[in-house]
């Protein structure tokens, strides 16, 4: 009779066990996408931040296009990912539509400081393609944890929103690469 | 940037990932980071500045060979003290699949971590390593890099997600200037070979069987056998007359490894399987040393499908010593393959590699966070982490 009652309980503590694992493993697979999406968020602020200084050394109509592009990445709804990804599309392919010529890129390296800004967007541009991966890496993990049945019984996730990837385009030109 | 690199394997053992972990936290401190690096280490004496050791590794049999691993308890406190008192911004943990020090790392930590994959490894021997717990592991990794298309593959194949393949950096600047031992290669000529002579996946048994042949053509030709363990046993399979052409050197240092590369007319990896790069190839290729090597995918890669070195059919002495035989009579081809041999070395250099890595680390890395112990977190799950974590990045 006792020994029923020990392997009852011990069962028990197991399956609670279990649940806090799972939840556990939610809570850091939310913590990284969190993590991840701050890493994002800062390459894509600092990308629209380089954009707008290229704006006031282009040509006044590549500057105008640039700098429109660069303004709206910054001004964004944080909760309309849609939206978000549609204004980084814009500024993406506003830097393929105004550096797309090599010979205007050229022409543009010979003042030294544009030449640094358009290092700079080069780098960014690098970090800024690992992080969206890295991001959507980790929003895939979690969607497919958050789809096992006992983690949608037991409510694990709680109110958090379901996790969705930032799937822009982020290809410079092939003048920039 | 704060940099904490964990090796798996032992420091002051010769391997790939512990000279791929020595070269990248030196090309960092370069580049004016801050590194420390954590690793296994038989002894405390002559070890670098920037390395913490967990003491002394435990031989464990895994991925077809003895690898000298550390973990346990006591092991585990280490690590979390070692997270707790570096305050990096990014954790580089290495061949994080082992069971080691890098899934030991990764369970207590919490924050950007990022992870390379160095070996491709068949599918059995992944599933007896992926228990769940190392699964969980996986999953708190930021950023996945793997050495080689191979590594990649495995990656993906076995624990999903995908990795960035970053190739591994050689330091040449050691090789370039290096100098044969004194008396090597001598008139007769010679053949080098380097790595473990017990580890039958280093293919030192390929050599030995190729060596009758080789003798025949060569009677004056010395054969250089450079690595720890003992080759008593694969050399008495062989006639005491060409036994006697054999010179072992045992375990040798990272200094001497360079001479030693130079010291022969062919430098010969016969390696018969479970290599995702080939970092020795290009080290003696540094050195102006042919290479002959055995054709697994890494090799041929690393040696440009034969342009920078030939390729021999693996675990086949016969086509080995066939090789052998046909380069050191032709002097012109030597010659090529030293030229061929020292530009595709050059193509591999660390200060390269290591800004690649570099800017995953900033990729991944956010000003004000930091990497944070969660051992509690990792083994009791909700119930044992210390506050939420959710809400902690904003």
């Amino acid at each position: 009779m006792r020994v029923v009652h020990y392997v009852e309980i011990f069962a028990v503590l197991g399956f609670l066990w279990h649940l806090s694992h799972q939840a556990g493993r939610l809570d850091r697979l939310h913590h990284r996408i969190d993590v991840a999406r701050a890493a994002l968020d800062g390459h894509l602020a600092r990308r629209a931040a380089i954009v707008a200084d290229l704006a006031n050394v282009a040509d006044p109509a590549s500057g105008l296009l640039l700098r429109e592009a660069a303004i709206a990445a910054r001004s964004f709804d944080p909760t309309d990912v849609m939206a978000r990804i549609q204004v980084e599309n814009t500024l993406t392919a506003a830097i393929r539509d105004t550096l797309e010529d090599p010979d205007d890129v050229a022409a543009l390296s010979e003042d030294p400081v544009t030449a640094e800004l358009l290092r700079e967007l080069k780098d960014s541009s690098a970090r800024l393609e690992l992080s969206r991966r890295f991001h959507a890496d980790a929003v895939q993990a979690c969607r497919h944890l958050r789809q096992q049945r006992l983690v949608r019984l037991f409510h694990l996730a709680g109110h958090a929103d379901a996790p969705e990837t930032m799937d822009f385009d982020d290809q410079l030109p092939a003048s920039l690469r | 940037m704060k940099i904490g690199i964990v090796c798996p394997y032992a420091w002051d053992v010769p391997g790939g990932v512990s000279a791929h972990v020595h070269d990248l936290a030196i090309a960092l401190i370069r580049r004016g980071h801050t590194v420390s690096v954590l690793a296994p280490a038989e002894s405390d004496e002559g070890l670098p500045d920037f390395v913490v050791s967990t003491g002394k590794p435990k031989a464990v049999r895994y991925n077809g060979s003895v690898a000298r691993l550390s973990f346990g308890p006591v092991t585990a406190r280490k690590v979390s003290r070692w997270i707790a008192e570096g305050e990096f911004d990014v954790l580089h943990v290495h061949e994080p699949l082992a069971p080691s020090l890098s899934v030991l790392a990764i369970w207590a930590a919490k924050g950007p971590i990022v992870a390379t994959w160095h070996s491709s490894m068949d599918r059995s021997r992944m599933l007896v390593s992926l228990n769940r717990l190392a699964l969980t592991a996986m999953e708190k990794i930021t950023a996945r890099i793997a050495v080689s298309e191979a590594a990649r593959t495995t990656l993906v194949e076995h624990v999903g997600g995908d990795a960035i393949i970053i190739p591994n950096g050689v330091d040449t600047t050691e090789f370039t200037n290096a100098t044969a031992l004194p008396g090597w290669p001598g008139l007769g000529k010679a053949i080098v070979f380097l790595g473990r002579v017990d580890e039958p996946r280093k293919g030192l048994a390929v050599l030995v069987n190729a060596a009758p042949k080789i003798v025949a053509q060569f009677p004056d030709i010395r054969f250089l056998i450079a690595g720890p363990g003992d080759a008593t046993d694969l050399l008495n399979n062989l006639a005491d007359s060409v036994a006697q052409h054999f010179v072992t050197l045992g375990m040798i240092s990272a200094e001497d490894k360079p001479s030693v590369l130079a010291s022969g007319n062919i430098y010969v990896a016969p390696n018969t399987g479970g290599e995702s790069f080939g970092i020795v190839l290009l080290e003696a290729m540094a050195t102006g040393t042919p290479v002959v090597a055995s054709d697994l995918t890494a090799f041929a890669r690393v040696l440009d499908s034969g342009k920078a070195g030939a390729l021999f059919h693996n675990e086949e002495s016969d086509d080995l010593a066939e090789v052998i035989c046909n380069l050191l009579t032709n002097e012109s081809e030597l010659r090529r393959l030293t030229v061929a041999g020292h530009e595709r070395a050059n193509e591999f250099d660390w200060a390269t590699v290591a800004k690649r890595i570099e800017t995953v680390y900033e990729s991944v890395h956010i000003d004000g966070v930091v990497v944070e112990p969660d051992f509690a977190g990792q083994m009791l799950g909700r119930i044992g982490s210390s506050r939420s974590v959710r809400g902690s990045v904003q």
